[in-house]
């Protein structure tokens, strides 16, 4: 398994934690899926993600600065593969430097 | 993920750059639709940049525990007291209702608000003098029939529903004492700026308030009641502006 599939399973660990399994039922979770149209996440829930991420990866994931620059509705259209690419290049930094 | 138990409630509470010093901010979203997301997700990062923030979920909104009362404004600023007793005096950016329970807080509590940022505060429809007898115009009277169905159609609305049925919530805010001209002359007591949206039916608030406080800083932005929102990157400008003069002046004062 490569590393950013490891990241997208980790992801979609915690996408299940926050909005629990039997909503996430039958739907197969991608790179491609968005996190609004395709998992209808509201955004208290999107926060509660973040939160899960922040704890798991704890400093080398800053989901506030990730967003800091992007307006609400590109942060809810967000595709799934475009967080797994920053969870992915932070962690790879964070290696790197250490 | 964070949650913390204030007066028998369970609140989701977020804090962003926590260990940066300084006077801190918190901010606190309006009701129904409203959650520490709208924050979140708009000027919360960016204000954080160089403040310690902290957010929380109202009782029964968000990821916070829905309780059966304790909605009123009074009851909430107790919330956001025991929520925030650990910190030093801090700033409060409130939207919508938010910035009802900071009004309250601010009365009750001098000496722990620093500033205020008031964004969409609903303080109009209470302008009007109250007849004598006549009882106290409340927020149940904003609440028309079409935006309770409104409200209740709306899929992505289950907490509102929740809360519109199993909650007092309603019935406290009819109960709420209206925000009288006395009562925003504690505005005066601390720095404030309010922001308006030009199409929101609150939009007559800044005029009220300046009126009644005219040193407050007012500016009025195109958009509506969730110009947080819509129009996030003015309001991030304006409140990172109004926020961040509060280093200079610390400087200045010590």
């Amino acid at each position: 398994m490569s590393k950013s599939d490891t990241v997208l399973d980790e992801v979609v660990q915690l996408l299940i934690e926050v909005v629990g399994e039997d909503f996430l039922l039958d739907l197969e979770i991608t790179r491609d899926t968005t996190f609004s149209d395709d998992l209808a996440l509201e955004s208290i829930e999107f926060v509660a993600l973040a939160e899960k991420l922040q704890h798991r990866y704890g400093g080398r994931v800053d989901f506030a600065a990730f967003v800091a620059d992007m307006d609400i509705t590109e942060i809810m259209t967000m595709k799934v593969g475009t967080l797994v690419a920053y969870i992915e290049e932070r962690t790879t930094a964070a290696r790197s430097a250490g | 993920m964070p949650f913390t138990t204030a007066r028998d409630t369970r609140f989701h509470m977020v804090e962003l750059a926590s260990g940066r010093t300084g006077e801190p901010v918190v901010m606190l979203h309006g009701l129904f639709t409203g959650s520490l997301a709208s924050w979140y997700l708009t000027a919360a990062p960016a204000i954080a940049a160089r403040r310690r923030v902290r957010l929380f979920d109202w009782r029964g909104h968000g990821l916070s525990e829905r309780t059966r009362a304790g909605y009123g404004a009074s009851a909430m600023a107790d919330d956001l007291d025991a929520l925030t007793s650990d910190l030093p005096p801090f700033a409060i950016v409130g939207h919508s209702y938010g910035c009802v329970v900071g009004l309250r807080f601010l009365q009750t509590r001098r000496g722990r608000v620093r500033r205020m940022a008031l964004v969409e505060p609903p303080l109009a429809e209470v302008a009007e003098p109250v007849p004598a007898g006549a009882a106290p115009p409340g927020d149940r009277q904003r609440f028309t029939p079409a935006r309770l169905r409104a409200l209740r159609a709306d899929p992505s609305s289950r907490r509102v529903r929740g809360l519109l049925e199993n909650t007092t919530l309603l019935d406290d805010l009819a109960a709420e004492p209206p925000v009288t001209d006395e009562d925003l002359r504690s505005l005066a007591e601390v720095p404030c700026m309010v922001i308006g949206g030009a199409g929101s039916p609150y939009a007559p608030s800044l005029e009220r308030v300046r009126r009644v406080c005219p040193r407050v800083r007012g500016h009025i932005l195109d958009g509506g009641h969730d110009i947080h929102v819509t129009g996030a990157d003015d309001v991030t400008a304006l409140l990172a502006g109004f926020l961040g003069a509060a280093r200079s002046e610390e400087a200045t004062h010590g």
